[in-house]
């Protein structure tokens, strides 16, 4: 990494989730540790959960980093905080290496980015061009999604899949990025779906990451840009499903309310 | 023809398997129904010569299984040196990411195989399909002939065949052997699972708790299972009843409400083994099966002792033309459906139907796998009074410790109807007890 060309970012990722009444035997996954590849150092990183309790951590068949532990007591409310800094740089991409395994996975359809009529018309009207390559094609794609789709929150939900948000024409990060996941793969072009942080304040972000030519190019549709230093990755898998930031379970017969707020500023 | 005093007997015993429970369930319009699995007394009987040559190739069968399983969650070299097609591999729903780099106890995947044969009219034994994840059904041949040689001892003393009453002893083997420490269970998805007589039925005979899962806990990285009065105790293995995608909802199905929260991390970190492992989907989908001889060269250098049935892939060029040439001969299988749904005669298809399969077909011919239909054997089964001829396969079983062992013996399930192949018990048919002569 040539240091002259890095951006040193201060994160935070605060999450609370309220429940109508206590709950108990809560047992919680949090995928959401950052780590260090070519394009972004990880300096410090650190995770604190309420009420508190012993974390374990483990790597999962991905490669992200998670953090898991159980709650038994009676609780109201359940909060984490991952706080940390991030040594960025512009534009390097992160090596694709190790056995087809890695790779392999990322060519072949999920279950969020399976194509239908839709998204295999939308295909048809945009085709990857004979001889364009893996990058220019996805470039491509940026422009065309950007254009194509209304960015509106709310129409979409965390269950809606590639075909049902093409067939709408709008959605959020989230639909953005299995969009073009759904169309790289069909058109041969190994992707996956990353979870991150944006610089600025507000929400977790989702975007892909490309396979070509030996390494991951992030590229991020709902922006119409590649990802640049001002971006954190925190997970990758095939689709919004791997890179779930918190799975839990519990006894409880409650509703519950989450809140979510994401800073990320130059240092 | 036959004179056996064991036949005379065929009422008694079926009273019996009625008084022991020894059902299944089964699901038909959302209602649950347990029926009872009809036997019938007439042994299938396999020579010794002729088991000792199965046994040979299914050990060889189930090794190469193993070593399949473990080259695809790490190094898939049988993949990059083009054995097999990626997309038979990573397309598949039977291949798991989440198993990936994974690596279970004593490196034993496949610890309790069931694997489907027929014999021909020729004599030729086949292979039919691989079960390598919850093949269930062992507990039947053991109960049947242990009823068989209350109601009948005198038949026991007459023929000279292999007791198969150490299924226990070797299933309790291959869960010891590979028990990372403390006690060993048995998880079932509970009484509506339509093996529930089985699972209680193997609890019992191996000395293993039977447990669902609320009564399993996951602590410090450790899986504990906890007792009526709240105590807590180590398992070191767990023989899993439940479908991988219901095993754990922190990792799979997040719907799921029998499995164990995090006891896929637990085993991540090597502190449980999980018997069969999960992920071995990939090795028995129906795709796959095609390349299994191919496997047993691949891993093993040996020519495969046992045959598969002979089977088309309209994925390659080659092969979908024989299957559209030869459509009415084959019988066309649907790989991602199992317990004898989705499988098609071309013979019985209208012209109507065909010819929307067909479109099926090639627009997705990684679906389906095609294969000649095997004229096999029919066995004799009784039918009131009298003695008719009926379909019938056999599932053997391949136990897997420090090395493979065949339980000398197996369900022969047969179709009670006599235009049927299907020998599934979820389709209606009965069972047999298998002997495998001594000498």
């Amino acid at each position: 990494m040539n240091e002259q060309s890095t951006r040193m970012l201060n994160f935070s990722y605060k999450m609370q989730l309220a429940f109508s009444d206590r709950v108990q035997n809560h047992r919680f996954t949090l995928r959401m540790l950052p780590q260090s590849d070519e394009r972004q150092r990880i300096t410090r990183c650190e995770l604190y959960v309420q009420p508190d309790c012993e974390l374990h951590e483990d790597y999962d068949s991905f490669g992200n980093r998670y953090a898991h532990g159980e709650i038994q007591k009676p609780h109201e409310r359940f909060e984490v905080e991952l706080s940390g800094q991030a040594q960025v740089s512009m534009q390097t991409p992160a090596a694709a290496g190790g056995p087809p395994g890695v790779i392999a996975p990322y060519r072949f359809p999920s279950q969020y980015t399976r194509a239908g009529d839709a998204l295999r018309r939308y295909y048809e009207n945009n085709k990857r061009r004979q001889g364009e390559s893996s990058l220019g094609y996805a470039e491509r794609l940026l422009h065309l999604l950007y254009q194509d789709i209304e960015y509106v929150q709310g129409v979409t939900d965390i269950h809606t899949t590639a075909e049902e948000a093409i067939a709408m024409r709008s959605g959020v990060c989230q639909d953005y990025a299995h969009i073009m996941l759904s169309l790289c793969r069909i058109a041969d072009i190994p992707s996956r779906y990353v979870v991150g942080m944006m610089s600025g304040e507000g929400y977790s972000h989702a975007w892909v990451e490309i396979c070509a030519e030996g390494a991951w190019y992030g590229m991020d549709p709902t922006n119409d840009r590649p990802v640049d230093d001002g971006y954190v990755k925190i997970s990758h898998g095939r689709d919004y499903q791997d890179c779930i930031v918190n799975r839990g379970v519990f006894n409880g017969y409650v509703t519950q309310t989450q809140n979510i707020s994401v800073v990320v500023q130059d240092k | 023809m036959y004179e056996m005093d064991l036949l005379d007997n065929t009422e008694s015993v079926n009273k019996l398997l009625a008084r022991y429970g020894v059902k299944f369930g089964i699901y038909k319009n959302n209602t649950f129904k347990e029926q009872l699995f009809p036997f019938d007394a007439i042994p299938r009987v396999i020579q010794k010569d002729e088991f000792d040559y199965l046994e040979r190739g299914l050990k060889q069968r189930v090794m190469a299984l193993n070593l399949f399983l473990d080259d695809i969650y790490h190094d898939k070299k049988i993949v990059r040196d083009n054995v097999i097609p990626e997309d038979f591999i990573f397309a598949s729903s039977g291949y798991m990411p989440e198993c990936e780099g994974m690596t279970p106890p004593k490196h034993i995947y496949s610890h309790i195989s069931g694997i489907d044969l027929v014999k021909g009219k020729n004599g030729e034994w086949y292979i039919l399909e691989d079960n390598l994840r919850v093949p269930s059904g062992a507990s039947y041949p053991m109960i049947a002939r242990d009823l068989c040689r209350r109601s009948s001892p005198k038949t026991f003393k007459d023929n000279i065949l292999c007791d198969n009453r150490n299924y226990a002893q070797l299933l309790r083997n291959t869960l010891d052997y590979v028990n990372v420490e403390g006690h060993t269970v048995i998880l079932t998805p509970g009484r509506y699972n339509a093996a529930y007589f089985e699972h209680s039925y193997l609890a019992e005979k191996t000395g293993s708790h039977l447990v669902n899962g609320s009564e399993l806990t996951v602590e410090n990285d450790r899986l504990y299972y906890v007792d009526y009065r709240g105590r807590k105790e180590r398992v070191g293995a767990v023989y899993s009843r439940i479908s991988d995608e219901y095993l754990d909802p922190m990792n799979f199905n997040p719907e799921s409400v029998i499995g164990i929260p995090h006891i896929f991390d637990v085993y991540r970190k090597g502190n449980v083994a999980l018997v069969n492992a999960p992920g071995n989907g990939i090795a028995d989908d129906k795709g796959i099966y095609y390349f299994v001889p191919k496997m047993i060269r691949y891993y093993l250098d040996e020519e495969p002792v046992l045959s598969n049935a002979p089977t088309y892939l309209p994925f390659y060029d080659e092969d979908m033309s024989y299957v559209l040439e030869h459509f009415d001969d084959l019988v066309l299988k649907d790989v991602a459906e199992a317990g004898g749904y989705g499988v098609v005669f071309g013979s019985s298809m209208t012209k109507q139907q065909k010819d929307s399969f067909i479109e099926l077909l090639k627009r997705e011919p990684r679906r389906f796998i095609a294969q000649e239909v095997i004229d096999f054997q029919d066995l004799d089964i009784q039918e009131g009074k009298e003695v008719v001829a009926r379909k019938a396969d056999l599932r053997a079983f391949v136990l897997m410790a420090d090395e493979p062992r065949v339980w000398k013996s197996g369900l022969t399930r047969f179709s009670r109807n006599p235009d049927s192949f299907i020998v599934n018990s979820s389709q209606g048919g009965g069972f047999k007890d298998t002997w495998v002569l001594s000498r």
